[in-house]
């Protein structure tokens, strides 16, 4: 009967309606703990240890240019070996940057070995010249140089063994002239600043004593000390061999 | 009469069969577990980073979120104060990864979700010691 037919497949759809208008809806749920695990960040490098500074080359220390090395000549002459241009550079760096300095005293020594008077010629000889490529390759002003030699006369160590007589073989740069500025200073009350009322320069000379010292030649003033210099040594060809 | 009642069957089981599929819980977590882990790595990154600047930063979050019947995408994804332990950047940093992910296929209900994480990590190793 188609009527029983209709009603029949009729109720089925209404029942499934039924049961798919339950379908909606919220399933909650929970889930976790979900880990996670971190990597710690690595520890921080040591701290670098700092290298110390290495002392300068060559410093302007009280009254003298100081560096640890040695000014270097070809054996028995006063020629300056080109290995020891570097060093020289950087003691006319040191005195440029040093204008209150006025006058430098270039003194060459020797060891006891040989003859003195050969000995004193030789480290004149050498001082000049250091103050001749100082003032021609490195141009520092020829007025702010002397050269002196004093041969054997003014050891600093025992020229009974090599190590001291080695120590002995040196050159040396002395300040003799230098500008001194003198300032006297106010505290401002108002600005609490501190204000130069007086500045005084001084010039301080120091005298080193004088062997056979002699200024450049293109200083006026040494062109007559030179031949005096030369007049002390006049047989420094024949006289036995400083070692350097 | 015996071919009505068939048809009548076979109807409310298309109907239940089709329409009404939804997952269990079980399911939910199951499947959720899946997407979820997909993003583990960048909440570990997170996490990583943050103990870069806090080593003994860790805890828990606990994050609730809904899953929405046209695609499956997580959606609503909230920080849940009241479970939650961690230092507020882990929680950024799960919604954030979480938010968007799609659980495949959707379901015909709602997935309403509570998951917790759980941060650890061991304690950084110590300086080497200054020479």
């Amino acid at each position: 009967m188609p009527s029983q037919r209709f009603i029949v497949v009729g109720a089925s759809m209404l029942l499934g309606l039924v049961a798919t208008a339950g379908c909606g809806g919220i399933t909650e749920y929970s889930g976790g703990p979900i880990m996670i695990a971190g990597t710690p960040p690595p520890p921080p490098p040591p701290p670098q240890k700092e290298e110390p500074k290495p002392p300068p080359r060559v410093e302007l220390r009280d009254n003298k240019i100081e560096f640890k090395e040695k000014i270097q000549f070809e054996v028995n002459k006063a020629t300056i070996k080109e290995e020891s241009y570097s060093l020289l550079h950087d003691i006319a760096e040191v005195i440029k940057a040093n204008p209150h300095v006025k006058k430098i005293s270039i003194e060459g020594h020797a060891s006891a070995d040989g003859d003195a008077k050969y000995n004193k010629k030789l480290s004149e000889e050498r001082a000049k010249a250091v103050m001749d490529h100082l003032i021609k390759k490195e141009n520092v002003a020829a007025e702010r140089l002397t050269a002196k030699g004093w041969g054997e006369e003014k050891p600093i160590a025992d020229n009974s063994t090599e190590e001291g007589r080695e120590a002995n073989r040196r050159v040396e740069f002395l300040v003799v002239e230098a500008e001194v500025t003198q300032k006297k200073v106010e505290i401002d009350p108002t600005t609490g600043k501190e204000k130069v009322v007086e500045e005084k320069k001084d010039t301080v000379k120091t005298d080193t004593g004088t062997p056979t010292g002699a200024e450049h030649p293109s200083v006026p003033a040494a062109k007559a000390a030179a031949p005096a210099a030369k007049a002390t040594t006049p047989a420094a060809n024949t006289q036995p061999a400083e070692k350097k | 009469m015996k071919t009505n009642l068939t048809l009548a069957s076979l109807v409310v089981l298309g109907a239940f069969a089709t329409g009404c599929a939804y997952r269990s819980p079980e399911m939910w977590r199951d499947d959720t577990n899946k997407v979820l882990e997909a993003r583990q790595n960048d909440i570990r990154v997170c996490y990583d980073n943050l103990l870069k600047s806090s080593p003994n930063a860790g805890g828990k979050v606990t994050v609730k979120f809904e899953v929405e019947t046209e695609e499956g995408k997580i959606q609503n994804v909230q920080v849940d104060p009241a479970g939650t332990t961690a230092p507020p950047e882990l929680g950024e940093c799960v919604t954030k990864n979480i938010e968007g992910l799609v659980i495949s296929p959707p379901d015909r209900r709602v997935g309403q979700a509570t998951y917790v994480y759980e941060f650890s990590a061991p304690p950084p190793p110590p300086a080497p010691p200054t020479t």
